[in-house]
C-alpha cells in the first residue's frame, strides 16, 4: 500500500491526522518523558522530509552543545585565566562553532552559487576555471536552526543564558518540529523551559492551538493558493504589460504574506497545543509607516536576530567605532552618527538578501531594502520639519494615505525582484511600468490568469477579512475575548462557519494544484 | 480538595464540549456531503462537468444527432457548427481542457437524460490520459477521505453558479454555448518533427480506471441505441503507433469503430507547419476545419443521418452559426479562416495567452 504521508503544514495530513496523534501519545506519555516523545517526533518529521539529511541538525546540535560547554568551563576557570584570556579563549570558542555551523549551511545551500559567481569572475580576467554544479540537496530548515544555533552560542558567549547541560533539551530546541520548515526563529532563553516542561494538554491549549491553525488555513488555503497560479503565470516569460507586471508585483506580495503569515499560525497553533509559545513573526506590516518599521512586523524574528547578532555586535566593533570617531572629526558630527549604524545596516540587509538563498534576485532584494532605510533614515527630520510646516503631523490622514502608498510601492517593487527569476528580467517587467502600461490588458486577461470568477472574489473577500482583523489588533481590541464571551451555541456556530468557508472556498483539490510553502524553501 | 475537584470538573466539561463540537462538524460533513454528490458517479473536476451540462442544458431538448466527448483534443478539432453549416447535422462537443474519462462519461450520461443522439464520437486522448476520479490515484489515505466526506472532493461545487452577466464574458462558457462547446485558437506554432506514426512503438496500456468508463460508455451507448465510434484527433506531439495499437485492441475486441485521423492527414491535408497551436499537440481553428470537413464527410458516408438545414424545426441552427461567426469573426467551414477580428479578440490569440497555454502544454495535456 503506498500511503503519501505529505506533513507540510498546510496539508490536511499534518493537522489533522499528524497533529492529533502526536497529541494523543504525548498525552499518554508520563511528564517526565513526553519531551523525549517529542524529540522523537521531530526527528520523524524532518526524516519525512530530508530522510538521511537528518545528520545535519545532529550535527549542529552535537557542535553547538559542545562549543557551549566549553564556553561555560572557559568562564568556569575566568579567576584562574584572568578576563583578557577568557575574553580571547571565549571568542575563539564562539567564532569556531559560528564558522562550523554556517560552513555546513555554505556548503548545502551556497556552494553552487559561490562556484558559478567565481567561474563568471574567473571569465572577466580571462583565467580557466571550470565549475561542476553540485545541486547538493539541502537538509529542511537549516536557515532557520542555523540562526537559532548561532544564538545560542552567542547567548551563551554574553552569559546571557546558561551552556545547557543536557544534549537533547538542545537538540529538541533545534528540531522541534513545528516550527521546523518556517521558523520562527526562537531564542532558546524563550522556549526550553516550556518544550522540556511537558505540560499536559488540555481542552483550552486545543481549543486555541486549532483556532489558531484555522486561521492560518484561512489565510494560507483560502487566500494565497488562489493567488498562486495567477503568480507563475504572471512571472512565467514574456513582458507584456506596465499593468500585468503591477499586477504580478500586487499578487506575489499577498500571496507571500498570506502563504507565510498563515503558515506561521499553522506552526503558532500546533506548539500552541503542547503549551509552547513561540514568537509572534507579523505584526500587521502594512500597518507601518516606514521602511524599517515594516521590517519590524515582518518576519520579526528574522529582523530582531539580524538586530542582536549582527547590527549591535558591528555598531559596537572596535574597528566601526573608531571609524566613526575618525569621520566625526573630519565630515561632521552628524555624518559621524549615521555611519556606524550605516555600515552595521549594510552588512544586516546583505546577510537578509543572502539568507533567503543563493540568488542575485535576493541579494538585490537585501540592498534595495537597506537603500529605503538609509534614505528614509537620512529624510526623517526634514520630512518631520515639513509637517511641521504644513501643520500636519503624522497621524494626519493625509500623511497617513500618503505613508501607506510609499510603503505599499517600496514593498511591491521589492517583491518584484524578489520573485523574478533573474534580475534582468525583474527589470525588463519593472520597465514596462514606466514605457508600456494599458490597464485593460491586464482587465481583459482576466480570465486567464488561472484565476475564476470566484477565485477572484474569495481572494478580495479574505483579504477584507485579514484587514478587519488587523485593524482590530492595531486598536487593541481582544478579538478572541469578544469570541470567548458568546454564548456556547453561537461559539460553536461561529466555527462551524469559520471551518467550512475553509473546506468550501479553500484552493485545493481537483482544479487546483498544490502550491507549496514559500519560505520552506529559504 | 475542593479546588482540585472543581479543576477535575472543568478539565472534564472542556473535554465533553470540545467531544461534542467534533461529533456535530463530523454530522455536519457527512450531512453536507450526501448533499453534493454527482448523479451518475464519482467525478474529478466537478467544476468542468457543470460548466459543460449548464451549456447543454441551454439547448433544445432531443435536438442532437452527434456528441463528441473526450478532453482538449475534442474540443479543439471537432467544430459542430461547421458540421451544421456543411452537412446539416446538429452536433454538441461535450469535451473539455484535461477532461479525465471518468467526468467525460458524467457529462455524456448526463447529457442523455435531455438529448438522444444517433451518434457518439469519443476522443482517445482522455482514455490513455491519468485516469481516475482522485487527484493522485497513488494518495491512498486523501482518497479514502475524499470518498468517506465528498465534502472534501466536491467543495467547489458552487462555482458553476454564476451572475449571467459575469458567465456571458467568460470566454470558455462562450466557447461552450455559442460554438456548442467547440474551442477556437487560431495561432499558429508549426512542428517541426517527421512522421510520428512512422516509428513502430509498444503498445501503450489504457489504464485500468479509465477501461472502467470506457466499457461504461460502450454500455450506455448499447443501451440507448446509440452508435459509438472511437475517434484519435490529429495530434503531432503526443500521438504515436503504441497508442493507437491499445485502441485498435479495443475497439477490435468490442466490435466499435475506431477511426484514427493520424492515419489520415494527408486525405484531410493536414499542414503541420500552418495547422496546429502548439507544436503538434493540438490543431488550431484551420486544423479543426479540415478534420471536422472530413469528419462529416465520415459521416456521411458511414451513417445515415438527415440533413435539417432545410427542416424548419431546425432554423433556429441558422440564427446560431450567425451569432456566432459574428461574435467571434470566423467564417465555418468552406475552408473558413478566422478572420482579422478573430485575431484581435480579447487576448485569445495573443501571446500573454499563448504564455498560459504553454504552462499546461508543460504539464503534458490541456
Amino acid at each position: 500500500m503506498n500511503i503519501i504521508l505529505d506533513l507540510s503544514y498546510p496539508s490536511w495530513k499534518f493537522f489533522a491526522l499528524f497533529l492529533p496523534l502526536a497529541a494523543l501519545l504525548y498525552q499518554l506519555c508520563p511528564r517526565t518523558k513526553r519531551r523525549f516523545f517529542l524529540l522523537i517526533l521531530d526527528l520523524l518529521f524532518f526524516w519525512s522530509f530530508s530522510g538521511w539529511l537528518i545528520v545535519f541538525p545532529i550535527y549542529a546540535a552535537i557542535l553547538t552543545y559542545g562549543c557551549g560547554i566549553w564556553l561555560s568551563r572557559i568562564n568556569d576557570r575566568r579567576k584562574e585565566l584572568g578576563r583578557k584570556q577568557t575574553t580571547r579563549l571565549k571568542k575563539r570558542t564562539l567564532l569556531f562553532g559560528i564558522i562550523l555551523l554556517l560552513a555546513a549551511l555554505a556548503a548545502m545551500k551556497y556552494l553552487d552559487f559561490f562556484g558559478l559567481n567565481l567561474v563568471r569572475l574567473a571569465k572577466l580576467f580571462h583565467i580557466n576555471f571550470q565549475w561542476k554544479i553540485l545541486d547538493l540537496l539541502v537538509p529542511a530548515g537549516i536557515s532557520y536552526y542555523s540562526l537559532e544555533a548561532i544564538s545560542y552560542l552567542t547567548d551563551v558567549y554574553r552569559e546571557t543564558i546558561p551552556a545547557e547541560r543536557d544534549f537533547f533539551r538542545l537538540l529538541l530546541y533545534l528540531s522541534f518540529f513545528p516550527k521546523l520548515l518556517e521558523g520562527p526563529i526562537t531564542r532558546y532563553g524563550e522556549v526550553s523551559e516550556s518544550l522540556s516542561a511537558g505540560e499536559p494538554i488540555t481542552a483550552d491549549s486545543l481549543a486555541k492551538g486549532y483556532q489558531r491553525i484555522l486561521w492560518g488555513c484561512f489565510k494560507k488555503i483560502v487566500i494565497a493558493d488562489h493567488l498562486a497560479p495567477a503568480v507563475d503565470i504572471l512571472f512565467q516569460g514574456n513582458v507584456m504589460d506596465g499593468s500585468l507586471t503591477v499586477a504580478a508585483a500586487l499578487f506575489f506580495t499577498v500571496q507571500e504574506y498570506m502563504d507565510f503569515s498563515g503558515t506561521i499560525d499553522i506552526v503558532i497553533g500546533s506548539a500552541r497545543i503542547f503549551r509552547i509559545t513561540l514568537s509572534e513573526n507579523f505584526r500587521q506590516p502594512f500597518f507601518a509607516k516606514n521602511a524599517s518599521d515594516f521590517w519590524r512586523r515582518w518576519h520579526i524574528t528574522l529582523g530582531t536576530w539580524f538586530r542582536d547578532y549582527i547590527f549591535y555586535p558591528v555598531t559596537l566593533s572596535k574597528p566601526i567605532m573608531k571609524l566613526a570617531k575618525k569621520v566625526k572629526k573630519s565630515l561632521g558630527a552628524r555624518i559621524g552618527k549615521l555611519l556606524a549604524p550605516a555600515i552595521a545596516l549594510f552588512c544586516v540587509w546583505l546577510a537578509n538578501g543572502l539568507w533567503h538563498g543563493p540568488k542575485w534576485t535576493y541579494i538585490f532584494f537585501g540592498l534595495y531594502y537597506f537603500f529605503w532605510v538609509e534614505l528614509e533614515n537620512i529624510l526623517e527630520e526634514p520630512f518631520l520639519g515639513l509637517l511641521k510646516k504644513l501643520h500636519l503631523t503624522e497621524k494626519s490622514v493625509s500623511v497617513r494615505i500618503f505613508r501607506f502608498v510609499k510603503l505599499v510601492c517600496i514593498v511591491i517593487t521589492g517583491e518584484l525582484f524578489f520573485r523574478a527569476d533573474t534580475l534582468s528580467f525583474g527589470w525588463e517587467m519593472f520597465k514596462q511600468v514606466f514605457t508600456n502600461f494599458h490597464l485593460h490588458v491586464f482587465t481583459d486577461n482576466l480570465g486567464l490568469l488561472g484565476m475564476d470568477f470566484w477565485d477572484y472574489w474569495t481572494v478580495i473577500v479574505g483579504l477584507l477579512v485579514v484587514a478587519a482583523v488587523g485593524v482590530m489588533k492595531e486598536k487593541g481590541i481582544p478579538i478572541r475575548g469578544k469570541l470567548m464571551s458568546l454564548p456556547a451555541p453561537a461559539r460553536f456556530l461561529f466555527w462551524y462557519i469559520c471551518i467550512f468557508v475553509v473546506i468550501l472556498f479553500g484552493a485545493y483539490g481537483s482544479g487546483y494544484d498544490a502550491a507549496g510553502m514559500i519560505y520552506a524553501k529559504f | 480538595m475542593e479546588i482540585e475537584s472543581k479543576s477535575i470538573g472543568k478539565r472534564q466539561g472542556g473535554a465533553l464540549r470540545a467531544a461534542v463540537f467534533v461529533a456535530l462538524l463530523l454530522v455536519l460533513l457527512f450531512g453536507a456531503s450526501a448533499l453534493i454528490r454527482p448523479k451518475h458517479g464519482e467525478v474529478y473536476n466537478i467544476t468542468e462537468v457543470q460548466m459543460k451540462l449548464d451549456a447543454l442544458r441551454l439547448e433544445r431538448a432531443q435536438s442532437m444527432d452527434i456528441f463528441f466527448a473526450g478532453d482538449s483534443e475534442s474540443y479543439r478539432t471537432f467544430s459542430p457548427l461547421q458540421l451544421w453549416k456543411e452537412r446539416g447535422y446538429t452536433s454538441y462537443n461535450l469535451g473539455a481542457s484535461a477532461l479525465r474519462l471518468c467526468d467525460a462519461y458524467e457529462i455524456f450520461a448526463s447529457a442523455l437524460e435531455y438529448q438522444s443522439p444517433k451518434l457518439v464520437f469519443l476522443e482517445t486522448d482522455a482514455i490513455l490520459a491519468e485516469a481516475g476520479t482522485h487527484k493522485d490515484e497513488d494518495d491512498l489515505l486523501t482518497n479514502r477521505v475524499e470518498d468517506l466526506l465528498p465534502i472534501f472532493h466536491y467543495h467547489i461545487f458552487y462555482k458553476s453558479y454564476l451572475p449571467e452577466s459575469v458567465r456571458n464574458q467568460d470566454i470558455y462558457w462562450k466557447d461552450a454555448n455559442i460554438l456548442k462547446g467547440f474551442l477556437v485558437q487560431d495561432m499558429e506554432r508549426p512542428y517541426g518533427g517527421g512522421d510520428y506514426m512512422a516509428e513502430d512503438k509498444r503498445l501503450t496500456p489504457i489504464p485500468e480506471a479509465n477501461r472502467v468508463f470506457l466499457n461504461n460508455f460502450k454500455e450506455l451507448c448499447l443501451e440507448k441505441g446509440i452508435q459509438l465510434v472511437i475517434v484519435s484527433a490529429p495530434s503531432a506531439s503526443t500521438w504515436h503507433s503504441g497508442k493507437h495499437k491499445a485502441i485498435a485492441e479495443w475497439s477490435e475486441d468490442n466490435g466499435v469503430p475506431y477511426l484514427d485521423l493520424n492515419l489520415l492527414l494527408s486525405d484531410m491535408g493536414i499542414d503541420w507547419e500552418h495547422d496546429t497551436m502548439d507544436g503538434g499537440n493540438h490543431v488550431n481553428f484551420a486544423g479543426a476545419v479540415k478534420t471536422t470537413a472530413y469528419v462529416g464527410k465520415y459521416i456521411e458516408e458511414q451513417f445515415e443521418l438527415s440533413d435539417h438545414r432545410e427542416d424548419p424545426d431546425f432554423s433556429d441552427w441558422d440564427q446560431k452559426l450567425k451569432t456566432a461567426e459574428a461574435e467571434f469573426g470566423l467564417e465555418f467551414g468552406h475552408g473558413g479562416e478566422a478572420s482579422e477580428s478573430a485575431r484581435a479578440m480579447g487576448g485569445r490569440d495573443s501571446g500573454f495567452l499563448y504564455r498560459f497555454n504553454k504552462s499546461e502544454e508543460e504539464e503534458g495535456r490541456f
